[in-house]
């Protein structure tokens, strides 16, 4: 009676040995998805950069702050962002307060993987130094 | 005895089992994770190379405009500009195989020296505009042209202003007009009614200080033919601010020379005549935009226009890409750059080995 308990034991051994093998692979899951991303995530954020390089080209980014002209900041980076790419832009300032008074963005950044650039700002005519966070999501 | 034997046969089986299915298991977990590191390992490499073509300046750092000197490093960079990609506008328009001083993909591929990335290189505006002639009205004097412009940004509306103008022989009639969100607008130009040919509709965009693009639409006025082909006859290549222009006949005549751009356009002063090729020199304007050239002349009583833009874009240079799997193993990367003040879209594809 004895040995045939000890048969049995040894089966629900394999089993749980199994279950905690499945289990953790089924937990890898989410680090896989999260290192997949790795390269759009790369991708979205160069966008990113060379938009922000490209509107402060002469200094312009800075001007357009000082003037507090949001609508313009928000209307050029939808035309130099691509298609399908989705944006939210924070400006802030020295003091680390939001300075935009009114939302810069063209969509909803949900559900995505949501990319953050974060670049400084001068602006040369007052020296005024801003930070601008720039949130980018491809659209769903 | 028996039942242990087989609770210990059951149990090893279930063991052996289960070694075999972690060893799968383990394998389909690992096996994407190693490829998508070598898959962003390779997209590191190749955006650093597309960087590197648009970052440096090459050597001879100004081999756009020295036209003696043998190509031996690729970049298209300005050289001595602080800020990134800021491309040189001669380098870009010898990546123009319609300019007479193009370089060839060969020497271009030779001088990067990474002879198992074959790579195509895109520049064009940001935004697309598109003209044509909706009706005209015939006067005893002159003629009045209607045309329907559009301008649109990977087949979205944009709204833009526009600066159009319409050369005919020596004249030029400019007017200023905008596209409305809906990317839709209109423009009315008068000509008058003296000698018959091919005139040029010249559409140059503004959607932002800085973001700008072109349309040029032939038609023929005071003709019942069909305007010239562009190339007909003569070809304009702009370099290094002098203006080239290679008649293709002996018999015809180019008589005037001009450039716009959104802001302004001047007449060009010849600086060298001989009997097939002519040089002007081109003004160097600070205005961000496209700045394109136009050449009138006569072939016996018929007046021609050609034209080009400088800096030649868009332009496709490079591998073409067409064979069976090329696209497989490639890389694309999208940037935005300028080129003499102004925003262009560049994309850069890189293919695998």
């Amino acid at each position: 009676m004895l040995m045939d308990n000890r048969g049995q034991i040894r089966v629900l051994e394999a089993f749980f040995a199994t279950a905690v093998v499945f289990g953790s692979l089924v937990l890898t899951g989410p680090a896989y998805v999260s290192y997949q991303n790795r390269s759009s995530n790369g991708v979205l954020y160069s966008l990113g950069l060379n938009a922000l390089i490209e509107l402060d080209r002469g200094g312009e980014l800075g001007a357009l702050i000082a003037q507090s002209n949001w609508t313009e900041i928000s209307s050029r980076l939808s035309l130099l962002l691509p298609v399908g790419v989705s944006f939210n832009a924070t400006v802030y300032n020295e003091d680390h307060e939001i300075a935009n008074s009114s939302p810069m963005t063209d969509g909803v950044l949900e559900g995505g993987n949501v990319v953050s650039v974060r670049y400084m700002v001068v602006d040369t005519a007052t020296l005024g130094f801003y930070e601008i966070s720039l949130q980018l999501a491809y659209v769903k | 005895m028996v039942a242990t034997t087989i609770d210990t046969l059951l149990s090893c089986f279930v063991m052996v089992t289960l070694v075999l299915t972690s060893m799968v298991g383990v394998y389909t977990v690992v096996h994407p994770f190693l490829q998508e590191q070598q898959s962003l390992y390779k997209m590191q490499v190749n955006q650093k190379l597309a960087e590197y073509i648009l970052l440096g300046p090459g050597y001879p750092v100004n081999w756009g405009s020295d036209l003696a000197t043998f190509l031996t490093d690729f970049g298209l960079a300005e050289y001595g500009s602080v800020a990134p990609y800021e491309l040189d506008i001669d380098k870009v328009t010898r990546l123009n195989s319609e300019n007479a001083y193009n370089v060839s993909f060969l020497d271009v591929f030779s001088a990067l020296g990474t002879q198992d990335k074959p790579f195509r290189i895109t520049i064009k505006p940001v935004f697309d505009v598109s003209v044509n002639l909706t009706s005209k009205q015939e006067g005893p004097t002159e003629t009045v042209y209607h045309f329907q412009i559009s301008t649109e940004r990977s087949s979205l509306p944009i709204a833009a202003d526009l600066c159009c103008y319409a050369v005919f022989s020596d004249q030029v009639v400019s007017n200023a007009s905008s596209t409305s969100n809906a990317g839709e607008g209109s423009v009315d130009v008068t000509l008058q009614n003296e000698g018959s040919g091919t005139a040029l509709f010249i559409v140059i965009a503004k959607a932002d200080s800085k973001t700008a693009s072109y349309a040029v639409y032939p038609f023929a006025h005071q003709s019942s033919s069909n305007p010239n082909s562009q190339g007909a006859y003569a070809t304009l290549s702009p370099i290094d601010y002098t203006l080239r222009i290679d008649l293709v006949s002996d018999e015809d005549k180019m008589s005037h020379a001009m450039i716009m751009t959104y802001s302004n356009w001047f007449s060009l002063s010849e600086i060298n005549e001989s009997q097939a090729t002519m040089f002007y020199e081109l003004p160097r304007l600070l205005d961000p935009s496209p700045m394109v050239v136009v050449g009138t002349g006569l072939d016996g009583s018929t007046s021609f226009a050609e034209w080009t833009v400088y800096p030649q874009v868009p332009v496709v240079f490079g591998s073409n890409f067409t064979g069976e799997g090329d696209l497989l193993d490639s890389y694309a990367f999208r940037y935005l750059v300028t080129i003499n003040s102004a925003v262009y879209e560049c994309e850069v594809v890189i293919g695998g080995a």
